[in-house]
């Protein structure tokens, strides 16, 4: 297991919420869930520091999503995982917490979650490869027009 | 001066609303109902300003708030603002240092060589502004094939995620003013409390940060055309995706729930003898910072910055150095709303301005007999 806890969430939300539950639906079928903290769904304020002076302030709203789960397994041993997600969509963050209840303790079935982990890591790795072509596509040397240069690239 | 309430109306109300929707389906058969993601992508930069001006990054909503609008901004930012009212407060971040954004813009007109190099990214700073009439008739394969193209041709050296700021090299040559280094004071949330003069400048720039684009311009115009001497250079304008990072529930680690594209400027203005006799002069700054890829509203805001730091401590000379005038009047639900209400039956009022009018008047004319 290469990738880190940390990127498992935002991997793994690349997905549909139908494709993580169908693959849930399997796992967890014999498993009793149940939330530590309520599934919650709201705001949370986003703090800048301005690069400036380093004065803080409040950009805006973001949308903010979280879930903390217990899962209880047929051997009634009780496993827990959190998510939270920049999200409003309750269903997929309660499934994110169970993910990442099964894939740190490696419970039955979490190579199939990983698999996922691992597909949502390429999509995103693939984006912010656009995004530095991009980047390299426009790179610009602007040069000082002298008397004796023609402007070209 | 008392409001009065009135009645009736309620079916014109609804039909109306009916006319209105009307409007928006009144293609009929030959129209296709615009989709969320076609807005948000092909109408980049119209959804990134009602992002800002909502003050809510939620792209998806952004888009449903244009189409449920036809497109009118400041109705479309008042019902994403609407929105978020309804909406529970889970928390606030931890302090983001936007150092980490992962740019898709950066330029200067500071220096031409600045520490990772200058990238255009999309902009239509360079365009002619030539309408482009083959777009009238654009047909879905050649539109699908220009994503196709661009995609096939795109180089593969590699980038860095990440770039220095260009502020940090002018610092370090002793050009700019130090750092607030003190224990700093929570920023003013302006979705909690009210204005009231004097603000901290956390308070105008969380304000600015959601004004109406043409407000914040129009004011930091009038700076830039002489009422005011800012005078700014743009040390760096940067367009990207800021990681947003939250402490895991359970393990407290700093864990990625996403991404905010923003745009962000600093702009180094004329310089200033320090208060302290003995310290030397420095540049002066003003920050600039708004959801979505909006440049001309985050100059302004880093223009309109600078012009209040000057109001704050030595008093205004000019309107766009009030921080009373200038944060009372940018944002644009607020200013909307006033304007709106005017459409508003006022008969009780206007009936009595016109009993004192014809009052004066049978006055005076008594008078003059």
């Amino acid at each position: 297991m290469n990738i880190p806890r940390r990127d498992w969430s935002k991997a793994i939300a690349t997905q549909s919420t139908q494709q993580i539950t169908a693959i849930l639906n399997v796992i967890a079928q014999n498993w009793t869930i149940t939330p530590v903290q309520l599934p919650q769904t709201g705001l949370a304020m986003l703090k800048l520091r301005d690069s400036a002076f380093n004065d803080p302030y409040f950009l805006g709203e973001i949308p903010l999503a979280s879930a903390w789960v217990t899962i209880r397994t047929e051997d009634n041993l009780d496993y827990q995982g959190a998510a939270q997600l920049m999200d409003d969509d309750q269903g997929k963050i309660e499934a994110l917490a169970v993910c990442d209840a099964i894939l740190t303790h490696q419970l039955t079935g979490w190579l199939a979650l990983y698999k996922l982990v691992e597909i949502g890591m390429a999509e995103l790795t693939k984006e912010q490869q656009l995004r530095n072509a991009l980047l390299a596509k426009t790179r610009v040397d602007f040069a000082l027009l002298t008397a004796t240069e023609q402007d070209d690239d | 001066m008392g409001y009065v309430a009135i009645k009736g109306g309620g079916r014109a109300i609804e039909g109306a609303a009916d006319a209105l929707e009307l409007l928006r389906t009144q293609q009929g058969e030959s129209g296709q109902p615009l989709d969320i993601e076609t807005i948000e992508k092909q109408l980049y930069f119209l959804h990134s300003r009602i992002i800002s001006e909502g003050g809510l990054y939620h792209p998806k909503l952004a888009a449903l708030a244009i189409k449920q609008s036809l497109g009118d901004t400041l109705e479309a930012s008042f019902a994403l603002r609407a929105y978020r009212s309804t909406k529970p407060r889970l928390l606030e971040t931890p302090e983001h240092d936007t150092t980490n954004m992962r740019l898709v813009r950066r330029i200067s007109a500071s220096f031409k060589d600045i520490p990772g190099g200058q990238m255009l990214g999309p902009t239509t700073d360079y365009a002619l502004r030539l309408l482009r009439m083959e777009l009238l008739n654009e047909s879905p394969a050649q539109f699908q094939n220009i994503a196709k193209t661009l995609f096939a041709n795109l180089p593969t050296q590699t980038i860095p995620d990440s770039f220095p700021k260009v502020l940090d090299s002018l610092r370090a040559e002793g050009l700019l003013p130090k750092v607030n280094q003190a224990a700093r004071e929570q920023p003013f949330d302006i979705t909690r409390e009210p204005l009231v003069f004097p603000v901290s400048r956390s308070a105008a720039l969380a304000t600015m940060a959601r004004g109406e684009t043409g407000s914040l311009l129009a004011i930091a115009y009038s700076n830039m055309r002489g009422y005011g001497d800012v005078h700014p250079t743009v040390a760096e304008l940067r367009v990207g995706y800021l990681p947003i990072m939250l402490p895991h529930p359970i393990t407290g680690e700093l864990t990625e729930v996403g991404e905010v594209l923003m745009t962000e400027c600093e702009v180094v203005a004329m310089y200033q003898d320090n208060d302290n006799k003995n310290a030397i002069p420095t540049f002066t700054l003003g920050y600039g910072a708004c959801f979505g890829h909006n440049e001309v509203k985050a100059i302004s805001m880093a223009i309109l910055d600078r012009a209040l730091q000057k109001g704050m401590k030595d008093g205004a000379e000019n309107p766009s150095e009030d921080p009373e005038f200038v944060l009372l009047h940018v944002d644009g639900i607020d200013s909307m709303g006033f304007a709106s209400h005017y459409k508003m039956p006022h008969y009780v009022t206007f009936q009595s301005d016109m009993d004192r009018l014809r009052t004066t008047q049978q006055k005076q004319e008594a008078s003059h007999e």
